[in-house]
């Protein structure tokens, strides 16, 4: 969906052959890793279809959508399943539009409507609108290595220097080869646990590696989280002049 | 009964100490009179908004929505009532003492028109049927009520903080039952003015059918209200219904407006605190005439005396003072039960205007109370008053009988 088009620029990392598991990592400073890992937000233009697998506890909702991006700035998501054909989503940088097809109108989502789970999912407007990089926000430590699966990662902890951050805290477990997230824990400045996301499937698209499976879950409900599951990756794509503008937005 | 005709003479003999004790008699039985109906059209006048506003006589939701009330969740549905009110209409029982059923759906949201951003509370209801609960279409004081889909109605203070009127388009942006962003627009048909501070600041109302459209509740509502005729039957009849629904849904809970929030909890608090009212009252009352009874004792210790030594046993100048002290009771609390119930008659149909006092408040009341005209309660602090008169009668009265004659008619005051 749109936050994780842009959760794709965090994903992917280009192509370096095979990596072997349970290799030991090259000892790296946290800044280089972080480095390695926000760089990947430079993907040039993308588009797939996505599907939304949300487990609300009585129900489950199935989203799907075609999305179109450009790096982290910009992207635009129509949804195509029937319940919510024509809702669509534009972001520029840090703005947010949504567009109602029933009623012709568009929304901007600012203020507390950021909190909101996109579409009724775990992913919250706030997480999609993630595009700095972390060392900008975050004063981050190097708490080693782990075996995440059959992957060696860097542990990574993050703290907040500035204050409009989504999270205080974050802990994250990035691939020591590739240089995606595998794993997230994201917490209040309580240390409260508020979030938990999981990479369940890498895939390499061209010469990048793409996260293309991911379950995200918010610790404050009972529920199984959202699956996301992205497909027909397409890389370098050529986009209309106007795509990321209000105008086709209410088209 | 020649004690009796000594005590009205002697009652009458010293008409500045009877009006004295007849008068305290009669106030404070007035004053109990009145606070009774007072009282009561307090109460009265809480529990018809509660349950015509927000709990119905009874009430029928999900275990889920009882537990989570405050927040209005839009997940916790009926899932099926137009097959629970057709059962509930087909019960030979029920039917005869329900006087309508209400679906409805609430929910919480901001409305923004241009700078301004005003939190308010959305009811969807069957427009017809809530014409008998929350009654809106009589406070119409701009426009018409509801009509059709697509419309709404709101309380005048909301659509003035928001700068809109009849005519209008109301934007409703707000998390729809499965947690998404879901949007409408509402044409404004009309503007309501309730009295109540927080129906005119806080509430609109659109039609149930497009709640449950825009808010994608697949057909299912948060509560159905029933009102009874008999609103008294509520927690017996809650059993019936209960009954009833149960193969439905699973998850169903019945409950009597009694057991539902808050107010029933401070609805038997005010009670209390009214009875205990009514005994300070009466009790002050009663301290007034005792004092007033003792004072005649020690002015007549002589005349005491005279009676004894002219023959009168201990228990004749018992029941001589006793009658006097009942005498004066019967008559001033009669006074005292009639004015009340006349103040009574009054301000049920004047009412005390709290208007200004309530206009910051938020609470399920009508500003303007109007009392209760009861005769069995006037009849019941009259009862009270007489009590009242005789228990603390009978101390003097007790003290005068013991008095020594000889001492009493040596005795100088």
């Amino acid at each position: 969906m749109l936050g994780l088009v842009i959760l794709l620029g965090v994903l992917c990392q280009p192509y370096r052959g095979m990596a072997q598991s349970l290799t030991p990592l090259p000892s790296l400073t946290v800044e280089e890793v972080l480095r390695r890992y926000d760089a990947q937000k430079n993907i040039g233009t993308i588009s797939y279809r996505g599907q939304m697998i949300i487990d609300q506890g009585r129900r489950t909702l199935v989203k799907e959508m075609v999305a179109v991006a450009e790096g982290s700035r910009r992207a635009f998501v129509e949804f195509v399943n029937p319940e919510d054909r024509g809702i669509r989503y534009l972001k520029i940088d840090k703005e947010l539009w949504m567009y109602f097809p029933e009623e012709q109108e568009t929304v901007k989502i600012a203020g507390h409507l950021l909190k909101e789970g996109m579409m009724g999912s775990d992913f919250s407007y706030e997480d999609a609108l993630e595009s700095e990089t972390l060392l900008d926000k975050y004063d981050a430590r190097l708490l080693g290595t782990e075996q995440v699966g059959e992957r060696p990662a860097y542990v990574v902890e993050l703290t907040a220097k500035v204050r409009n951050v989504s999270y205080e805290k974050q802990k994250l477990w990035i691939d020591g080869e590739r240089f995606v997230p595998l794993k997230a824990e994201m917490y209040a400045k309580s240390g409260k646990l508020l979030k938990v996301s999981e990479s369940l499937k890498v895939e390499r698209v061209g010469n990048r590696w793409f996260v293309t499976e991911l379950v995200m879950r918010d610790m404050l409900k009972k529920t199984a989280g959202t699956r996301f599951v992205m497909q027909n990756i397409q890389l370098d794509i050529k986009l209309p002049a106007d795509q990321f503008s209000l105008r086709r937005l209410s088209r | 009964m020649w004690i009796i005709a000594m005590a009205f003479r002697n009652i009458r003999r010293n008409r500045r100490r009877t009006l004295l004790a007849v008068s305290s008699i009669t106030l404070s039985v007035m004053l109990m009179s009145f606070m009774y109906g007072l009282a009561n059209g307090v109460l009265q006048n809480l529990v018809k908004n509660i349950t015509k506003n927000e709990s119905g006589h009874i009430r029928i939701t999900t275990r889920g929505f009882d537990e989570r009330a405050r927040f209005m969740p839009l997940d916790e549905l009926v899932l099926d009532p137009e097959e629970l009110l057709s059962r509930l209409r087909e019960d030979a029982t029920l039917s005869q003492e329900i006087q309508h059923i209400a679906p409805r759906i609430t929910f919480g949201t901001l409305l923004s028109s241009g700078p301004t951003t005003v939190a308010a509370m959305g009811i969807a209801g069957d427009a017809e049927v809530e014409q008998h609960l929350l009654n809106l279409d009589r406070s119409i004081v701009q426009g018409r009520y509801l009509g059709g889909n697509r419309e709404v109605i709101l309380g005048y203070q909301l659509a003035e903080k928001l700068g809109l009127t009849v005519g209008d388009t109301l934007r409703i942006l707000t998390q729809g039952a499965d947690s998404s962003l879901r949007l409408r627009n509402f044409t404004i048909v009309g503007l309501f003015k309730t009295g109540l501070t927080q129906m005119d600041r806080t509430f609109f109302q659109i039609p149930l059918e497009d709640a449950r459209e825009f808010l994608r509740t697949g057909g299912g509502v948060q509560q159905i209200l029933i009102m009874l005729r008999d609103y008294t039957k509520a927690p017996k009849l809650a059993h019936q219904v209960a009954q009833l629904v149960a193969p439905l849904q699973e998850d169903l809970l019945v409950k009597p407006w009694t057991e539902i929030g808050d107010y029933p909890r401070l609805i038997k608090m005010m009670e209390t605190i009214y009875g205990v009212i009514y005994w300070v009252i009466a009790f002050l009352g009663a301290l007034i005439i005792s004092n007033i009874l003792m004072m005649v004792v020690l002015e007549r210790r002589r005349e005491i005396g005279i009676l004894k030594a002219m023959g009168l046993k201990k228990r004749e100048i018992l029941a001589l003072f006793i009658s006097e002290g009942l005498a004066m009771g019967i008559v001033g609390s009669g006074i005292g039960a009639l004015l009340g119930l006349g103040i009574c008659y009054l301000f049920s149909i004047v009412g005390i205007d709290y208007t200004s006092a309530m206009s910051g408040l938020t609470f399920p009341m009508d500003p303007i109370f109007y009392t209760v005209v009861s005769i069995p309660g006037s009849l019941m602090m009259f009862g009270i008053g007489v009590l009242v008169s005789l228990l603390v009668s009978y101390l003097p009265s007790r003290r005068a009988a013991q008095l020594d004659p000889v001492i009493a008619i040596r005795s100088v005051i």
